[in-house]
């Protein structure tokens, strides 16, 4: 398998609207943020993947 | 077999951000396809859900409908400057005309009404079993189509 490419902690904490809220610690740069929908979720994890991506 | 004749009349409202997801594969438990939209000649080819979500999500943005009503969050530095880019796009195809693409597997038309509560709320219609069904959520839309091409 490739090298690892993030590690994210997901704390599923509502689920209002036909959907999840939450937040989402980004484990390797100990950054967390609050999310309101698993559209915004999984926008949050890509973008930190591109970042990383970038950054490598 | 017109594409007409017995469709939902809700697909014959004009609109102006209609998406046609034509679903030709599912590997992996996801979709493959290609995505129609009003604005441009070629479709995107998708390898999965993911990259469909950001395709049609980039296309809300790039014609402003519908307006998201709150801005989607970000990690910390991972500003992109690309996504505040306007654009004017012309729109090429009325709703009706995009409807005659067909996916192998099975072809969806989503209208996409409001982007509330950070995520899309519409109707998607599947085509092939004229089924109109509402969703309030994305993932209520990825539901919905997983379970129409299980």
């Amino acid at each position: 398998m490739d090298k690892e490419k993030g590690t994210f902690v997901v704390h599923v904490l509502g689920t209002e609207n036909a959907t999840w809220q939450g937040n989402v610690l980004w484990a390797d740069r100990d950054e967390s943020t609050n999310f309101r929908s698993t559209l915004e979720l999984i926008k949050l994890i890509d973008g930190a993947l591109e970042d990383s991506e970038k950054k490598s | 077999m017109e594409v007409i004749t017995g469709m939902n009349s809700r697909m014959k409202r004009k609109v102006s951000n209609r998406v046609v997801i034509c679903v030709d594969e599912k590997k992996d438990a996801d979709i493959r396809g290609r995505l129609f939209n009003q604005y441009e000649e070629e479709p995107y080819v998708f390898q999965n859900s993911m990259q469909m979500l950001k395709n049609m999500d980039e296309l809300y943005d790039k014609i402003k409908y519908p307006q998201a009503s709150v801005r989607i969050r970000e990690f910390k530095n991972t500003k992109n400057d690309e996504k505040q880019k306007k654009c004017e796009k012309e729109m090429l195809f009325t709703s009706v005309d995009i409807l005659e693409n067909k996916g192998k597997k099975a072809t969806f038309a989503v209208d996409v009404v409001t982007r509330q509560n950070a995520t899309w709320q519409g109707v998607i219609y599947w085509m092939e079993e004229d089924i109109l069904k509402e969703f309030a959520s994305f993932m209520d839309l990825l539901a919905l189509i997983d379970n129409a091409t299980e």
